[in-house]
């Protein structure tokens, strides 16, 4: 079976399995998102994000802006069904937080914090491979998935991660091959 | 005008009469300007959009990426507002401005074809993909062997040195490879491939009679030239270069054009018609309507060049009807606006490469390499299901975080540590083919629907046929045998079956022909009908080729402009 028919085929089978959930779910990935909500989440932002990008010898995600950045990426360049997983992926973190640990997750330590993570990483990759994909298609991108590729393209992109975290070369002047220095960082750009 | 544009010689506006008039300000509209000037014709420029002054008008070309409030990602609105722009590849934060809002500019597609294009002086020259290729006997003789639509009425030795006139001003880096069917230009030096490159090229040689690797020919300036550049290898050319590194009307033509002090530019002039005179059987000149002010207004002059691209030249050919010509100006063929092409693409492969860990490069080049045609060149080379063939452009790079971030897992020091490193070697390599004339992939114009400047609305029906559909899968399995036969591991095949105009070449929709019957121009781009109208944009072409097809228009347009001179001269015109 080619990859394309393959596709459709377990497009349509997850079809008869989502048809089940479909009224509330649908409603909750297709609402209006309260995007609103996400200025007052930009400290726990910083350090979902820290947790991901921590600081070495070079810059962490925090010290990037990462925080300010999420908001505005996913106010700005998410479709709605990844918009309303990564709101509720947030309320849900909170609360798997306070229950788990009975705090927040800017009070929890380094240790709690990753373990939270670990939790969400699992929850948000059920699938592997092209059910996976579909899983995607279908209901948009997981709030960790969200989280966690917005987290490096903000910091990739941020001038503390471009210049520090990786190496930036504003105006190269030519083209060179080189050697792979020892700790050689990749470019930032392409 | 609300702006005072330096420069542009504006002022003379009020003067409504010259010896030409060039319509579009991109690549072929440039050289015909710059032609006419440099021989002494007065010139009036019509261009539909606002002006955009080498480098004042690069709002972005030295902007990091963090200067940009979306980090360059696209934004949900852009999507929603300008679907259709927003899908070139060159479209992006940085480049958005240099491109057309889809609102403002409506059209009707009878099937999905994506127009896209930037009305501003300069047009698409500012974010074209600098690729220039020769065509060959090849190509123009292709048509009259397989008994396809109409023969070239050219042949490469008509157009060889005026391929060299136009390389010797513009600049094009590039390798001699001694190829009979894609000829060597006059080529500044050639930019360098990689050490991945250069394996696939080294291999390729040993495993293939038929086909090589070369880096690829663009118009980035591998030395100082004409005032101009070096390239710096930054790849954000789409911004337009602060460096003058790359060809575009607004780097070379245009000033050159200025300089000569022949030159008026009107920008904010949409060209609603050409007028004919039905005494003298000549165009007098072009009536346009202001896009500001929606005034409209008449210019005269002795000959006129379309050069508004392809498919907005055939709106105005169309939109020009009188006794003579009810059906449109120069149409007794009934030929304009049918035979649109497109090269058809976003087919090949990609893999990745185990070796050359240690081995990394500085400097990001604006090109990659590219594997000229080697399907039905000759009888062994021959293919059984499609005729024609295409080239491969591509490129091979280390990993970087933008690749790493979908196949990494987990999070913390250890991912950080991956994320910043280079990772591993990884090609990707993909066809562009020729596409067909075919009669009925054609453009018109919708009688009852106007745009916002009262002009009818341009419709377009196009798809690719068999021949393209045939091509394509050989397109995609020899991209990923080459890439087995060459050491490369995890190679997947892929291909994303494109909309019509996608690839941003439209040609065809008034093509060259030896027959007024069944052409509208003849050698010199000259209309069959209306001797003193000339037509270089891609529009002209009788077949699409393979190669990107720019230089071409270049390399026409200078030969019509040498002609056309000739022939005012002569007193013919």
């Amino acid at each position: 079976m080619n990859r394309r028919k393959a596709i459709v085929n377990l497009l349509v089978s997850l079809g008869g399995i989502t048809s089940v959930f479909t009224g509330y779910k649908f409603y909750s990935l297709h609402k209006k998102p309260h995007l609103d909500l996400l200025d007052r989440k930009q400290p726990l932002l910083n350090e979902l994000a820290e947790t991901i990008i921590p600081e070495t010898d070079t810059p962490g995600a925090k010290e990037a802006g990462v925080g300010a950045y999420l908001v505005m990426l996913v106010k700005e360049c998410t479709d709605t069904k990844s918009q309303n997983r990564f709101l509720q992926g947030l309320e849900d973190l909170e609360k798997y937080t306070i229950s788990k640990y009975d705090k927040s997750f800017v009070d929890c330590n380094a240790d709690q914090r990753e373990n939270i993570l670990l939790h969400f990483e699992k929850e948000g990759n059920p699938y592997k491979g092209l059910a996976g994909k579909v899983q995607q298609r279908l209901l948009g991108h997981s709030f960790f998935t969200t989280l966690r590729n917005y987290t490096v393209t903000a910091y990739c992109s941020s001038q503390k991660g471009a210049t520090q975290g990786l190496v930036y070369d504003y105006i190269p002047g030519k083209f060179e091959n080189t050697g792979l220095q020892p700790g050689q960082k990749s470019w930032s750009t392409n | 005008m609300g702006d005072s544009i330096p420069n542009l010689n504006t002022k003379k506006n009020t003067d409504i009469t010259y010896d030409a008039i060039v319509v579009g300000s991109g690549i072929s509209g440039g050289w015909a300007a710059k032609e006419l000037c440099e021989k002494g014709l007065k010139v009036l420029l019509l261009e539909r959009g606002r002006n955009v002054e080498h480098i004042k008008d690069y709002p972005t070309a030295t902007a990091n990426p963090w200067d940009f409030k979306n980090l360059l990602v696209p934004t949900e609105q852009d999507k929603r507002e300008n679907p259709i722009q927003s899908s070139c590849s060159a479209y992006d934060e940085s480049s958005k401005h240099f491109f057309v809002r889809d609102k403002e500019h409506p059209y009707i597609q009878e099937k999905a074809f994506q127009w896209i294009r930037g009305y501003q002086v300069g047009g698409r020259s500012l974010t074209w993909g600098r690729q220039c290729y020769r065509l060959s006997d090849l190509d123009f003789e292709a048509n009259a062997k397989d008994g396809i639509a109409v023969d070239w009425p050219v042949r490469y030795k008509d157009l060889a040195p005026w391929y060299s006139y136009v390389e010797n001003f513009a600049g094009i880096s590039g390798q001699a490879e001694g190829l009979s069917h894609l000829p060597d230009g006059n080529f500044l030096p050639p930019m360098e491939m990689n050490f991945l490159e250069q394996h696939f090229r080294d291999q390729i040689k040993k495993q293939y009679k038929d086909r090589i690797i070369t880096i690829a020919r663009t118009a980035n300036l591998t030395r100082g030239w004409n005032g101009r550049g070096p390239c710096q290898y930054r790849n954000l050319c789409k911004r337009g270069c602060p460096f003058s590194g790359y060809f575009s009307s607004n780097a070379a033509t245009l000033p050159a054009a200025l300089n000569t002090g022949n030159l008026t530019v009107r920008p904010f002039s949409i060209v609603s018609e050409v007028i004919y005179n039905t005494q003298t059987q000549k165009a007098s000149g072009i009536r346009i309507i202001d896009a500001e002010t929606k005034q409209s207004h008449e210019f005269y002059a002795r000959i006129i060049f379309l050069n508004a691209s392809t498919i907005g030249t055939t709106a105005i050919l169309l939109n020009s009807t009188s006794a003579t010509f009810p059906s449109g100006l120069g149409n007794s063929s009934e030929q304009i606006g049918k035979n649109l092409m497109d090269h058809h693409f976003r087919v090949g492969a990609e893999a990745q490469f185990f070796g050359l860990t240690d081995k990394y490069y500085k400097g990001r080049r604006p090109n990659g390499i590219y594997i000229p045609r080697f399907r039905n060149i000759n009888d062994a080379t021959k293919n059984k299901d499609y005729i024609r063939g295409f080239g491969y452009q591509g490129d091979a790079e280390r990993q970087g975080w933008s690749d790493r971030m979908n196949d990494l897992p987990g999070f913390g020091k250890n991912f950080k540590a991956q994320l910043t490193s280079p990772g591993l070697w990884t090609i990707w390599m993909s066809a562009w083919g020729e596409t067909l004339p075919y009669e009925d992939n054609r453009v018109t114009l919708d009688k009852d629907q106007k745009d916002t400047w009262g002009m009818p609305m341009v419709k377009i029906n196009f798809e690719f046929k068999n021949n393209e559909k045939a091509m394509r899968k050989d397109m995609r399995d020899s991209a990923v045998e080459m890439l087995e036969k060459t050491g490369f591991k995890n190679i997947s095949g892929f291909d994303y079956t494109p909309v019509g105009g996608a690839c941003v070449h439209e040609m065809g929709t008034a093509r060259m022909g030896k027959d007024p019957k069944t052409s509208v121009l003849n050698a010199y781009n000259q209309m069959h009908d209306v001797k003193n109208v000339f037509i270089t944009d891609g529009s002209c072409m009788t077949s699409s080729a393979c190669q990107n097809p720019s230089l071409t228009y270049m390399a026409l347009t200078a030969r019509a402009c040498d002609y056309a001179v000739n022939e005012l001269k002569k007193g013919d015109l």
